[in-house]
């Protein structure tokens, strides 16, 4: 057409045609008739002409390239999925990048499965002829060292931990608080000592939760860990690292303990992380000098609390994946977020049920191929305009009355339809004010102001 | 307005639906009253009735986005609280458009702006603002026209811009050392020509428009789907058939025109090297016809300066 040249590429795809084909395609007098109306053209993008009339434009524009000119330029923005192919958005969330990041990740994980073993057994030895210097805090203390937010690269950490472990005096002085512990969670604080510098981690980790998604929990608890219940009195908490400090995970960082292999279950909650070990060190375990909790935190009845309290749903846990609430931002009608500050944003796929593109890449990707020609059609024409967070919890709002709800940091979203007696919200929501998780105030095009006293659950038309 | 052209039958259908159109459409706040509103109905169906069938008009009345239509009527005429509700609504979405459409931050704006130029008004005719909203008639989205008027503001502003800038380069480009045009067109080309209209005459609007979207316009499959509104695989599958099939029908036509199955082939292979410069040419050419509405907004301005 005259504004775009034919690409290279584009033969490629499909098989070629005889030039004379485009040449007489071309033909002179194309665009004899006048060019269809605006609104014409306007429904005919948007299925809404008669079929009389859709064959008239259909063979208008079959003539004339600035109608399908036009027709293209004016199609809506939203076209994260089908017109990306044109597009070089550059942003995380594309699917390339997705590859590529997930092919690092892999790299990283394979890289970071051979650091541990390695650590673990040259550790195992060391630690049989050395003994710490004092490392021994109340699991308290470490949370609240860990709320102190001090940064250290994580194999930093760990290199200083060998190091500092290697150097202790066998028999330490009493620094190490070691309990007798019972063979099935013996190391599982040993692991965590040895994957995690941040005390803060260690400290929250112990009476973590015992899921499969442990790349999610670990992190989830390092969010979670200044909120988190604390630990009975009489539960002692490793501290492997004197000068350890907490490290809050970078969102690339998902990646790579997403990747770490999963390791059979084990029986205690400490054990959650040392699932994440491919070999849990038992008798290293004994010998590190690493205390650990234990009794009351690891009963079952106390694992479960802490499941519940500081791990409430799998979604949840992604808040705490990049260690910090993301921020939100809605670009040409795409829900976005980064959990970077906003160096990086990656698209939230909301109706497909929750989820980044990092989620849907691991759940989902045959799914969207998949997908029907209805879901597909939605996605396009669904626009956002509007995003409120507070928080993990998210509200956000667009086009078409649309207006979704997330109470975990984007990972799921559910529908919203204000409604009360019988009159339901119209129009586009344009703005979106939730002070708290549970007041808010959905404001529309047509001039509707909605509010809820209830996280969404009852509204009022105002 | 155009309610004077209005049929009888058209006026006994507004009247009926006026009540429940105009209630639906919640323009009185913002200006419309009933009986502007339905003027407004007798226009657009007045319009409407001219091309199609007096018995789809209740229909069609009954399938406008009556709303938009009042707020966009109320606009034109100038009422504050619709340019409110108005730029609420659209100031945003305007602008994203126009960025998408020019792809660059002061063109789009200087797109989006010009835009709102033509939907104030700032040409007057009879001292009164003629403002683009005007002939937004409800059958779309409001949102949908003005990404309809912006793209084709742009491509009117890139017809513009171009042909200056061919004046200006044309004989930087050696235009007057050009050979002369006609060495083209062998009695052999008319022929695969003819063969080549033959063969896509018969072809659907539909296919036609995937041909000439795929491989004249450059445009994605993804992008066809979406102007069509049809799956993305339905697109490709459909253009596979058409490039596999056309290359056979063609040869076909020519072999009816006396060509043997040599010469058929040989005649589109020959074509094939020697179109490459002409097809260029063909897809820099001005298509014949005028800009887009904006013919209408100058007929009016000559109109409000005669």
């Amino acid at each position: 057409m005259v504004y775009r040249t034919i690409k290279e590429g584009v033969e490629s795809e499909m098989p070629k045609v005889p030039k004379i084909v485009r040449e007489r395609l071309q033909a002179p007098g194309a665009a004899a008739d006048s060019h269809p109306d605006p609104d014409v053209l306007t429904s005919f993008a948007e299925q809404s002409l008669a079929t009389r009339e859709r064959a008239a434009v259909l063979e208008h524009l079959s003539r004339c390239g600035e109608c399908r000119e036009v027709l293209a330029l004016a199609l809506p923005a939203t076209e994260p999925v089908q017109a990306g192919a044109h597009r070089a958005t550059g942003s995380w969330g594309s699917w390339p990048a997705i590859r590529w990041a997930f092919a690092s990740a892999g790299l990283v994980a394979i890289a970071l499965f051979g650091f541990v073993q390695y650590g673990h057994h040259s550790e195992a030895v060391r630690m049989a002829k050395n003994a710490p210097p004092a490392a021994t805090v109340q699991a308290g203390k470490e949370n609240e060292r860990g709320a102190e937010g001090r940064s250290e690269d994580q194999f930093k950490a760990k290199t200083d931990q060998s190091s500092q472990i290697a150097a202790a005096a066998p028999g330490g002085s009493g620094m190490l608080d070691m309990d007798r512990r019972e063979p099935g969670s013996a190391p599982a604080h040993a692991e965590v000592a040895k994957n995690y510098s941040s005390p803060a981690v260690r400290g929250t980790l112990a009476h973590g939760p015992r899921q499969t998604g442990q790349w999610q929990q670990q992190n989830s608890n390092v969010l979670q860990a200044p909120n988190a219940p604390r630990p009975s009195p009489e539960t002692k908490q490793i501290v492997s690292l004197p000068d350890s400090n907490t490290r809050v995970p970078a969102a690339r960082e998902m990646v790579q303990v997403q990747s770490v292999p999963e390791a059979g279950p084990t029986s205690s909650a400490g054990a959650v992380i040392a699932g994440n070990a491919p070999q849990p060190l038992r008798e290293a375990g004994s010998d590190t000098g690493v205390s650990r909790a234990k009794t009351a935190s690891e009963t079952p009845s106390a694992l479960s609390k802490t499941e519940q309290t500081s791990m409430p749903m799998q979604g949840r846990s992604y808040q705490a994946l990049a260690g910090t609430v993301p921020i939100w931002t809605i670009t040409s009608g795409r829900l976005q977020r980064s959990f970077d500050r906003g160096s990086s944003w990656q698209d939230v796929d909301v109706f497909s049920g929750g989820g980044t593109s990092l989620e849907l890449a691991v759940a989902s990707r045959k799914s969207r191929k998949d997908s029907s020609k209805a879901e597909n059609k939605e996605a396009i024409v669904r626009v956002f305009r509007t995003v409120a967070a507070n928080g993990v919890d998210v509200w956000a709002g667009g086009e078409g009355a649309m207006l979704y709800h997330s109470q975990d940091a984007g990972a799921h979203w559910t529908q919203v339809i204000p409604s009360a007696d019988t009159v339901t919200l119209t129009g586009d929501v344009v703005r979106l004010e939730f002070p708290d998780a549970q007041r808010g105030k959905v404001s529309t095009s047509t001039g509707e102001v909605w509010t809820t006293t209830d996280s969404g659950q009852t509204w009022r038309k105002q | 307005m155009s309610s004077d052209k209005a049929t009888p039958a058209l006026q006994s259908v507004v009247n009926d639906l006026l009540a429940e159109l105009h209630a639906k459409a919640a323009c009185d706040k913002i200006g419309i009253t009933r009986e502007t509103f339905g003027e407004i109905l007798l226009e657009v169906g007045s319009k409407y009735a001219a091309s199609a069938p007096p018995d789809g008009v209740r229909s069609f009345l009954l399938s406008l986005r009556v709303e938009e239509l009042g707020l966009a009527r109320a606009c034109a005429a100038g009422n504050n609280a619709a340019w409110e509700i108005f730029l609420t609504r659209f100031r945003e979405k305007l602008y994203l458009s126009a960025l998408r459409i020019a792809r660059e931050d002061s063109a789009a704006r200087d797109l989006a702006d010009t835009l709102y130029a033509d939907l104030y008004g700032t040409n007057a005719r009879e001292g009164q603002r003629v403002s683009k909203l005007a002939s937004y008639t409800g059958r779309g989205s409001l949102e949908g026209w003005l990404r309809t008027v912006l793209a084709q503001e742009y491509v009117n502003r890139y017809r513009r811009t171009k042909r200056l800038v061919s004046l200006d380069e044309e004989s930087e480009d050696g235009v007057q050392f050009r050979a002369p045009e006609s060495e083209a067109g062998p009695p052999a080309d008319s022929r695969l020509a003819q063969a080549t209209d033959e063969v896509l005459a018969a072809l659907s609007a539909e296919d036609r428009t995937v041909l000439s979207g795929y491989y004249l316009d450059g445009r994605t499959l993804a992008e066809i789907a979406r102007m069509l509104g049809v799956h993305e695989s339905t697109i490709s599958r459909k253009l596979d058939k058409l490039a596999k099939s056309l290359r056979k029908q063609i040869l076909t036509a020519l072999t009816r025109r006396g060509m043997s199955r040599r010469q058929a082939e040989e005649a589109l292979e020959v074509d094939v090297r020697d179109l490459q410069v002409d097809i260029r040419r063909s897809l820099a050419q001005e298509p014949p016809a005028s800009a887009f509405s904006e013919k209408r907004v100058e007929a009016r301005i000559r109109e409000g300066e005669g």
